[in-house]
């Protein structure tokens, strides 16, 4: 793999440019790096599953035995890789159909969303990845050390970020205007926190039992 | 150009939302590492547990808990914070009349209901007697399920569905129901909770080393006829509770008593020289345990408490001692580790936990006011 293609340039490439990126990627896609994106969402949602459980990644780290209680706020980060995990595995399925059509418009399409999701499941991974100091040093104890607020800004970054990498990428080799994306967008991010917020609701004030989650977990 | 920008710009915000952090807590940290344990284990208690989700018996432990760390430390956050949960939980009242959300056992809802009389004691807002007297109608409710005989004379099951006596029962439902009592002047429901009590050792409690089973189903005999160490720490820490709340007048005072005493001897052979004891408290190959400690060390002091001619120097002794080892569980954020973690399949298979159990947090601060009470907190 030389260097223009290999995987760290490709990551980096995502965040520093992602509409080049995303073409470039677009137009070579290879069972190879469906299999990659497909590694790169399972091993975002252990990571993830074990950051949700701050000092959770500090007991896997020091060899303790098992995990702590979970936590609501992270459990966005968790739905958000499940996600990525569902539809990465789905556009595998529709890629491998889109080979038998003879790389139809409907692969060519899937090919697009795939990469999207491909920088979906990233984004969790690399701003939670900044924390690990912080989780080893201080437990990953945000709340007991006041700084709810920054997690909630490294949340809001989640999201936002999730939101300029859709947009841009909706666009790409697609008849879809900016207008067009950034409302589809809007509606995409609007639905995921409605349903988020809704969770909270229901459990705080109409006796929602919300135990079931922790089986995802 | 605009790559090297961009990428400057992103090494920077990555450096950036690397070291807030660190920086930030820094101060934070040598402030907490200057605190006693108790507002340690408060501090994290308070801060770090998600009351959201978990639902259930431990958050009424950790409310129970925080009220009982405001009392120590006058610090009135702690009892802010505790407000909140219990009007929570009176929101989320069933129509039936079972406290919080979602909890499907009878007596895990109950576990927040001494701290919902505390806020009535303490505010007279009548929304809480109204709460906790809904609540005990729903406990004492005919139409719940009663195990070897009648309603409010056989047994409350723990569970809604199954004719089950749980040892859990007596530490989550029984002072409040006591409590009930003496609030509402009703003797009536004081003899129905030491009745209560006395159906669960009938069916529970081991006669040899007087100890107490976990679980006796009406229909197929004990689910779990371990001496399970936190059960154990259940039955002897709601007893000791209901000493204080009864008057000493009841013409079942002696009989509690003297069952809790005979349990703590029985816990005295059983202790390890760490001053912890095996989850199972006469099986040493098990490992040792820090919730049940924290309760056994907790019943004694309160005994002291309420009378100290009760508590020989033997009893002293074993309190300190599990205090102290329970003590050197606490780490330097306030996690009281070695806890074991919930009891399902396999109960005693599974792993003390390494991090905060509700359970643990609660019945420490718990613990810990007693021992403050009592001046014990210096050790021996």
């Amino acid at each position: 793999m030389d260097q223009k293609t290999s995987v760290i340039n490709r990551i980096f490439g995502i965040f520093l440019s992602p509409t080049t990126t995303l073409k470039e990627i677009c137009d070579a896609p290879t069972s190879g790096k469906l299999l990659y994106l497909l590694l790169v969402a399972i091993v975002t949602i252990l990571f993830v599953f074990l950051v949700q459980i701050p000092s959770g990644l500090t007991s896997i780290l020091i060899g303790a035995s098992m995990f702590p209680q979970y936590q609501i706020y992270f459990l966005f980060f968790a739905v958000m890789a499940i996600f990525s995990l569902i539809f990465i595995g789905l556009l595998n399925l529709i890629y491998a159909t889109g080979v038998s059509l003879k790389k139809s418009r409907k692969e060519h399409r899937s090919r697009k969303i795939m990469v999207n999701l491909y920088i979906y499941s990233l984004v969790p991974f690399l701003l939670l990845s900044s924390q690990i100091p912080f989780i080893l040093i201080f437990g990953g104890h945000y709340s007991l050390f006041h700084l709810q607020f920054f997690f909630y800004f490294l949340l809001g970054a989640v999201f936002g970020w999730h939101f300029v990498l859709i947009y841009r990428g909706l666009q790409i080799e697609s008849d879809i205007s900016p207008k067009g994306a950034k409302i589809l967008t809007v509606i995409y991010i609007g639905v995921i926190i409605c349903i988020a917020f809704s969770i909270i609701y229901a459990v705080l004030y109409i006796n929602f039992d919300i135990s079931w989650l922790g089986f995802l977990i | 150009m605009q790559i090297t920008t961009r990428k400057l710009g992103f090494t920077i915000f990555f450096i950036l939302i690397l070291s807030f952090p660190l920086v930030f807590a820094m101060p934070f940290h040598f402030k907490l590492s200057e605190q006693n344990v108790c507002t340690r284990v408060a501090e994290y208690t308070m801060n770090e547990l998600d009351y959201s989700i978990f639902t259930d018996w431990g958050k009424g432990l950790c409310i129970h808990g925080l009220l009982d760390a405001a009392e120590v430390t006058g610090d009135e956050k702690y009892r802010a914070f505790a407000q909140c949960w219990v009007d929570q939980s009176i929101r989320t009242q069933t129509d039936e009349g079972a406290f919080g959300h979602g909890d499907m056992a009878v007596g895990d809802s109950t576990a927040i209901g001494l701290s919902v009389l505390n806020f009535y004691n303490r505010t007279g807002d009548p929304k809480y007697l109204e709460a906790a007297i809904k609540h005990l109608n729903y406990l004492r409710s005919p139409e719940r399920v009663w195990v070897d005989g009648p309603p409010l004379i056989g047994g409350s099951s723990h569970l809604a569905n199954k004719a089950e006596l749980w040892i859990d029962h007596l530490y989550m439902v029984i002072p409040f129901w006591a409590q009930m009592g003496v609030t509402l002047g009703n003797d009536t429901y004081i003899d129905e909770a030491v009745n209560q009590i006395q159906v669960h050792l009938k069916h529970l409690q081991e006669p040899v080393t007087k100890l107490v089973a976990h679980i006796w189903s009406e229909t197929e005999g004990y689910l779990d006829s371990n001496l399970w160490g936190r059960g154990v720490g259940w039955a002897t820490a709601s007893i000791a509770r209901i000493l204080g709340i009864i008057p000493n007048t009841h013409s079942n005072y002696s009989y509690l008593l003297n069952t809790v005493l005979s349990m703590l001897a029985s816990l005295d052979d059983f202790q390890d020289s760490s001053g912890l004891w095996h989850t199972i408290v006469n099986d040493s190959t098990t490992y040792l345990e820090t919730s049940c400690s924290t309760l056994f060390a907790y019943t004694i002091a309160k005994l002291y408490h309420i009378n100290q001619t009760w508590i020989d120097d033997g009893n002293r002794t074993m309190a300190i001692r599990a205090f102290n080892a329970v003590v050197g569980k606490v780490d330097q954020w306030g996690v009281v580790h070695w806890c074991s973690g919930g009891t399902g399949a396999n109960p005693y298979g599974v792993p003390r936990a390494d991090y905060a159990i509700p359970w643990g947090q609660g019945m420490f601060l718990s613990m810990y006011r007693e021992f403050e009470a009592v001046n014990w907190t210096g050790g021996i």
